[in-house]
């Protein structure tokens, strides 16, 4: 099997700067194949995530938080090896990143190489931002935002409350992609040239677009009880931009959908 | 032809066929009154009368005795000048005479013309129905490719492809028991709200499919994510589906359930109740 390498590749700096508990991490894995793309892999329950593709090979990560408790009265707080809880595996080209989110928010920036691929997810108090990375994309917010800057690939994008904010790059698109949130605004940019299915459903929020989109029929929700057969229309939005492509689904409940042209 | 006339093409035809005893007897009249009027044809009568009379008298000869011995002899100087055949042939040939022989070309002409149209024909009309059905068995098997394809993608850790592959379902015309199965372990178990999503986007067209429907209900209490949480509870209200007032009972006291949730699953209920 392949080599398995674990925890705390290279543990570079980690120490505790200054008062106000506010603690710094840094890490840097290296890929057992730089040639490919690799997969990050970060879930936090309290935290941002802050992603930026850089001209590099290694996966880079400064993670920083703040202790939580008691002040210190003016003393210096003698703090454990890895308050963080900063450490990550790297396996077939996958980067799993842990720390002790759960316990007080850990914000956590990584420098990726421009081709990866990303799974994060955060709970509460950080909001996720990707900018310029190129590959399949499943981003998963529940209190915070999401914004997704200049990115390509496929992109699953999922908010409770907070903005959806996301512009693609000219790529080509091949594969689906979808976003949902609750209560946020969905705000999407693609290129002028982009051609794809559209299946897009805001229940109390209203869909802006100024592509050209040429909507399809509805479907029929069909059912049959105690004999009696009822067919109702479907609340999706089923529409093609371009001819069609590969289907880009957009689910809403109380917040906007806009589908911007690239400018 | 007219009814009262023939012609003496006719009438010949007729005289060869009336001792057989092969003319109705109003085409005997007809022919009777032909031959009192035309002095060609009953010459003719009076020879094919001659003719079926010598059939029927003249014995066919005996092989004389030495037919045997001639006969080897024929073969025997034949043999000797082999040109003799051919030359025999071409005498042959000539006394066809050349409208009949044009006719002839013609209809050989008209007849290879016929078969190759008709071979063709034919050809094509098998060729149609053969690939109609190569049509129909390649369209069997795309559905079939479609099916694993999308079993195949379904177990794929990139989220993407699992989206891939609920979109793919949304493809196949006739889904099965394993499609449904398949699509709602999907709704149940994905790791991805957005893939769950699409999972039960895809189930709305089956919802007239009781074993469907009963996924649908089961899955009410599984869910986690508010979204799925609040399109389930949705689809039950369009859906008039009664037997989920339970399933959403249990939901509302889920730990954990938000507040938005919450009041959409309230209302469902007495939407359905």
């Amino acid at each position: 099997m392949n080599r398995y390498l674990k925890t705390g590749l290279l543990l570079l700096l980690c120490t505790a700067v200054e008062a106000q508990s506010n603690i710094k991490g840094q890490l840097v894995v290296s890929l057992e194949n730089p040639g490919k793309p690799g997969t990050v892999d970060i879930n936090l329950v309290y935290g941002s995530i802050n992603i930026q593709a850089y001209a590099g090979t290694d996966v880079i990560v400064d993670a920083s938080g703040e202790l939580p408790g008691e002040k210190g009265q003016g003393m210096k707080r003698l703090t454990k090896g890895n308050p963080l809880g900063l450490s990550a595996e790297e396996k077939n080209n996958h980067v799993t990143i842990n720390t002790n989110s759960a316990l007080f928010p850990v914000n956590v920036s990584i420098k990726v190489p421009r081709r990866t691929s990303l799974k994060l997810r955060t709970y509460d108090k950080g909001d996720i931002i990707v900018e310029n990375v190129i590959g399949d994309m499943e981003v998963d917010n529940v209190n915070g935002s999401i914004t997704l800057n200049n990115v390509g690939g496929s992109i699953l994008a999922n908010t409770y409350n907070g903005l959806l904010k996301a512009s693609f790059r000219k790529i080509s698109l091949d594969k689906p992609m979808a976003f949902s949130s609750m209560g946020g605004r969905i705000d999407l940019s693609y290129p002028a040239s982009l051609k794809a299915d559209l299946k897009v459903k805001s229940e109390q929020g209203e869909v802006f677009s100024d592509f050209d989109v040429s909507q399809g029929a509805a479907k029929m929700v069909k059912s049959s009880s105690s004999g009696v057969n009822k067919s109702t229309l479907d609340d999706w939005l089923y529409g093609k931009i371009s001819g069609g492509g590969p289907e880009i689904m957009i689910s809403n409940y109380y917040g906007n959908i806009y589908l911007k042209k690239l400018k | 032809m007219n009814g009262n006339h023939i012609d003496c093409d006719k009438a010949k035809d007729w005289l060869l066929d009336t001792k057989e005893g092969e003319l109705s007897s109003d085409e005997k009249h007809l022919l009777d009154q032909h031959i009192a009027q035309c002095l060609g044809c009953q010459e003719e009568l009076a020879v094919i009368t001659e003719l079926r009379q010598w059939l029927k008298t003249d014995q066919p000869p005996e092989p004389s005795p030495d037919m045997h011995t001639k006969f080897f002899e024929m073969l025997y100087q034949e043999g000797q000048e082999p040109l003799s055949l051919p030359a025999k042939s071409t005498k042959d040939s000539k006394r066809i005479s050349g409208p009949v022989f044009w006719l002839q070309i013609a209809a050989s002409i008209f007849l290879l013309f016929t078969g190759v149209t008709a071979g063709y024909w034919l050809r094509s009309v098998a060729a149609g129905e053969v690939s109609q059905q190569q049509i129909d068995t390649m369209a069997m098997q795309v559905q079939e490719m479609r099916q694993i394809m999308m079993m195949t993608l379904l177990e794929n850790p990139s989220a993407a492809e699992r989206l891939h592959a609920v979109s793919i379902s949304t493809e196949i015309d006739q889904a099965d028991d394993q499609v449904f199965t398949a699509l709602l372990t999907t709704l149940n178990y994905d790791s991805n709200t957005n893939v769950r999503l699409a999972a039960l986007e895809a189930l709305i067209r089956y919802t007239d499919n009781p074993k469907v429907r009963k996924g649908l209900i089961h899955s009410l209490p599984h869910q986690e994510s508010p979204v799925v949480q609040m399109a389930l509870a949705d689809l039950m209200v369009k859906l008039q589906e009664k037997g989920s007032v339970k399933a959403l009972r249990e939901l509302l006291h889920q730990k954990g359930i938000r507040g938005p949730v919450k009041e959409k699953v309230k209302k469902s209920i007495l939407q359905l109740s």
